[in-house]
């Protein structure tokens, strides 16, 4: 039997053995409705604050959470276990991350069923922040959207995308942006259409260091979790009580953060090349298979809006007027 | 022996007349603009070493023989950074040598790549990235119970 026939079968077992889990929700993410089920209350307690909670009609994709306790699905495994594997083959993604804490994705594209299996009951926080993003992007590779690395936040001029690498700014300027009224679509991972520039949230969680809690404090809710991963302190917020203000609308400009020692913000054009450069390597390591069909799309994306490097400055609260005014100026 | 910059785990994109390469195996990155950029489009379309030299030195009225020398340089130290390989060439343009003209103006520059490795770091510490496109191999035991 092929690898690809035993993983559709075992999807296919997942949801026949129980009609439905004992919870369950509907989500948008980026273009898609998602139904959510969880094998348990602690699995929809570690998830279910990441995602954009919508009701609607239709379903893109029906994705299970659940554990070894739940369901066997040690069968799936792939031999020399201690490796990361992605296999696409016959209308089947699947991809095994081991790590110190294991997560099995796997998505049956044709029947439109993925499963999000966590053999230890547990999964690492960056994989709590942004859940089954692997599937997302599996049921994007046929259409012009991308799950990219950027925060996104918008205004009545436009959405802009802030795409860098860690500790660059990005969570700063989005966060302060949120605070100043502006929409929010996202501070790690957004989808974009690199045909026609519009930006979707795909979760609504934010992952705030230490550093920022003075300055984003009463974000920070009564029962926000701090993870701490090889002492890498993170508050995991869910900003879903924004309600409305989570969305999406059309890429009005690229912003690059990076610090240059300006107290106040400022601008400097930057090239298409740039900002492919800041988007491409995260987007494209945190998501296994189809990498030239992944750079295509940020190679357009990067072509559809003026770029410009933003040194965001000393002072967060002065970040979304510079930025409205930078908007407004295109 | 042939060139190519079809290379495995390499992406490359045009930016008008800059190319960016990004290497996934290490995480680095490549600019090639100018001459050092018309070099590697030159080799994308199976041009030799010789064609891509004349070529830039018509363009820019620069010495063939010094413009050439200073290309096959460029190309060693490609090779030697892994952004194009030895091997079966990609396939020759059908469009006649006379109709690729290089895109440079004035004075021949030496040709020169930046490299970015600034990112290197952190996407080798990275523990999601790396699932290997080695396919699915089912433990023996399960192969096993398969056939049964």
């Amino acid at each position: 039997m092929k690898a690809s026939d035993l993983i559709r079968r075992e999807i296919a077992g997942v949801f026949a053995r129980t009609a439905s889990e004992p919870i369950e929700a509907q989500a948008r993410c980026g273009p898609f409705a998602l139904r959510l089920s969880f094998a348990s209350q602690d699995l929809a307690r570690m998830f279910l604050p990441a995602y954009v909670q919508r009701a609607g009609d239709s379903v893109d994709l029906d994705l299970r959470f659940i554990t070894a306790a739940d369901h066997d699905l040690s069968a799936l495994v792939p031999e020399a276990s201690e490796k990361p594997r992605l296999l696409i083959e016959d209308g089947i993604y699947s991809v095994w991350q081991p790590a110190i804490i294991p997560v099995l994705y796997a998505i049956d594209l044709v029947a439109r069923r993925g499963i999000a299996w966590l053999p230890k009951g547990e999964a690492p926080p960056w994989i709590r922040s942004r859940p089954a993003i692997s599937l997302i992007h599996a049921l994007m590779h046929e259409t012009p959207w991308c799950a990219v690395h950027a925060a996104a936040i918008g205004s009545t001029a436009g959405f802009t995308l802030l795409a860098g690498e860690g500790h660059s700014g990005k969570t700063t300027a989005a966060l302060a942006c949120v605070k100043a009224g502006w929409r929010y679509a996202g501070d790690d991972f957004v989808a974009v259409n690199s045909a026609t520039g519009a930006i979707e949230p795909l979760f609504c969680s934010a992952r705030l260091r230490p550093a920022l809690v003075d300055a984003f404090g009463d974000l920070i809710g009564d029962t926000t979790p701090v993870s701490d991963f090889n002492g890498e302190l993170r508050h995991e917020l869910s900003l879903a009580n924004l309600g409305e203000r989570i969305g999406g609308g059309k890429l009005r400009a690229l912003f690059i953060p990076r610090r240059r020692g300006a107290t106040s913000p400022e601008f400097t054009p930057a090239k298409q090349s740039d900002a492919f450069r800041a988007l491409l390597p995260t987007t494209a390591y945190e998501l296994p298979g189809w990498p030239n069909r992944i750079a295509e799309k940020v190679a357009r994306i990067a072509g559809l809006a003026p770029v410009f490097f933003a040194d965001t400055g000393t002072r967060p609260a002065e970040i979304p007027a510079a930025f409205a005014d930078q908007l407004q100026r295109l | 022996m042939a060139l190519t910059t079809t290379v495995p785990l390499l992406i490359s994109q045009q930016f008008d007349s800059e190319v960016v390469l990004a290497n996934y195996q290490n995480g680095v990155y490549y600019n090639l603009d100018g001459s050092a950029a018309q070099i590697w489009l030159g080799l994308k379309l199976n041009r030799t070493v010789e064609e891509i030299g004349r070529a830039l030195a018509a363009a820019t009225d620069g010495d063939v023989t010094s413009i050439t020398q200073q290309v096959q340089a460029f190309v060693d130290s490609m090779l030697a950074e892994g952004l194009i390989a030895n091997g079966a060439a990609d396939a020759r343009s059908e469009a006649p040598i006379e109709t690729w003209t290089p895109m440079l103006s004035g004075a021949f520059v030496a040709p020169e790549f930046q490299r970015f490795d600034n990112l290197r770091e952190l996407l080798l510490m990275d523990p999601v990235h790396d699932a290997g496109e080695e396919g699915w191999p089912l433990r023996e035991n399960q192969e096993k119970l398969q056939e049964n």
